[in-house]
């Protein structure tokens, strides 16, 4: 069919298992809801409790919703929606990114077992560009890492003033992962993408709105407001021609994802290959004793 | 020798062995043209006018072990650091043989580099202008050959496996611009001058100017900047996002401490992280890079073999409106 253009997605997944969630069942991880009458649909992460860290977890029940429940119900019309926001449950967070305990648990795999996974759990969640709706990431709290590339890899962002946008990977010792290498310099240029991805830079809501990274501010700086903003514009993509916001959408989609490929798989080995040595953990560590990472030089094992 | 598996071909085509024997455009041409000017023949196929010692001396190199922050000079403050032939190949030979291998062996332990220019009066003015003027006495196809190594033995700076800041620490002008523009980062001044000034000269972009200003500023200013001769103040850089940063003061100093400041920033993250970040950057970023550089080595010579070749040369050092031929003219 489009051998070209295959599904993000590549159900089914291969076993791997985290260890930090603490949710029911893995199906609650991710809630679904639709305004029948906006036709504004609504997908949340939801681990409140760890700050809705992407896990594989939830990466499986991400990937089993959007594929198996929202790309066929909006091909059907079962799922009369015509446009998505994401958000995180509860008021304290978007996404604190990759869980760092299962991060950390890492080292114990094969590089290239690693590498594998990534891949895996970087589509669980980039499947989301499967959807053929416009998604609007509101940004209701931090969104770090991972988290902040999967907010980035939506088509637009709405944040509050003191949003915090964190592409900390270097200063935790990995390379980006989660799409964030490919759609932040797609998102603010590559002067600025370059700086951040180096640097392991956090956006405060106000610089990330300066830089073109969200579209978007709310009036306060609460989840509420930040998902109210959101859904204002979803609201107004939803009131657009549907075929004309769908095909439009589909464009966007495969412009932005040439290259996309490539850049994960670049991301999935880089990280296997950090996970691999020695000082892995070391900038997990200074990061959480809020001091300056200790690495070991470049050749070390 | 140099080329990678993968089809992305080092933008150096340097082997690592002794390359002078490879480079005949380089060497021989350089004997070609000392025999041309013993016999007082047509003008030397191309000759610049730097005045530096040896040509090793066109490009220095420091590091700094403590904050594994690397530096490249271009250095010919007389010439205010125009990007010559010689030059180049000092470039390169310093990119390929010395700093990529040192890298990569662990010989050189820098965690990035920043590129600024010699004394505090230039980044770089770009191409050698009496040079330029002389390419309309080559073949139009010598001059796009030329044209693309000469692109090249600069533009390799991107196959050094670590980030690169460039320090604009006075006037960066045409190929000076793009040479700083393919950099990954960029620090400037307030007063800064960053001009792809081509157009108004009468040639087509060269340096990757047509690849990387679009990658950096968007398509609407790139293609406006290109099509005008722009040149760009340091403030409106800054709003463009042309440059990453300003310093607080205008002078060459202020502007290299700036970079400085950014380089150490990304020497304490972790160096294999930063490493293969830098690969992914500079792999998207590249695509299309190759196909770039030919168009603009073909656009070029094409342009060097017009009989109006000179005059926007001429207009810009007269400080004066060019007067150009129309376009079907020969």
């Amino acid at each position: 069919m489009n051998v070209t253009n295959a599904l993000i997605s590549r159900i089914p997944r291969p076993l791997h298992r985290s260890a930090s969630t603490t949710a029911a069942t893995a199906s609650d991880l991710v809630l679904f809801s639709l305004d029948e009458k906006t036709k504004v649909a609504t997908l949340t992460l939801n681990s409140p409790s760890t700050f809705n860290a992407l896990t594989v977890e939830m990466g499986e029940a991400f990937e089993d919703m959007i594929t198996n429940r929202l790309v066929p119900g909006l091909k059907s019309g079962e799922v009369n929606a015509n446009s998505l926001v994401l958000c995180g449950a509860g008021d304290k967070a978007f996404s604190a990114g990759g869980d760092l305990k299962w991060l950390k648990g890492l080292r114990h795999n094969p590089v290239h077992v690693n590498a594998d996974n990534m891949i895996s759990f970087y589509r669980s969640f980039l499947c989301i560009r499967d959807l053929q709706i416009p998604t609007i990431a509101a940004i209701n709290g931090p969104a770090i890492g991972a988290g902040a590339c999967l907010a980035t890899a939506c088509d637009m962002r709405v944040a509050s003033s003191r949003s915090k946008i964190g592409y900390t990977f270097a200063s935790l010792g990995i390379h980006a992962g989660m799409g964030g290498s490919h759609f932040l310099p797609l998102s603010i240029g590559r002067s600025l993408a370059n700086e951040a991805l180096l640097t392991g830079k956090i956006y405060s809501g106000d610089e990330a709105l300066e830089v073109g990274l969200v579209n978007k501010l709310a009036q306060t700086d609460d989840s509420a407001a930040v998902k109210g903003e959101a859904m204002e514009l979803a609201k107004k993509i939803a009131q657009q021609h549907p075929l004309a916001v769908r095909t439009m959408t589909k464009s966007i989609r495969l412009k932005e994802d040439e290259g996309l490929d490539a850049a994960l798989r670049r991301e999935a080995y880089a990280q296997a290959m950090c996970y691999a040595r020695d000082d892995w953990g070391e900038g997990i560590d200074a990061n959480v004793e809020r001091r300056d990472g200790n690495f070991d030089d470049y050749l070390s094992k």
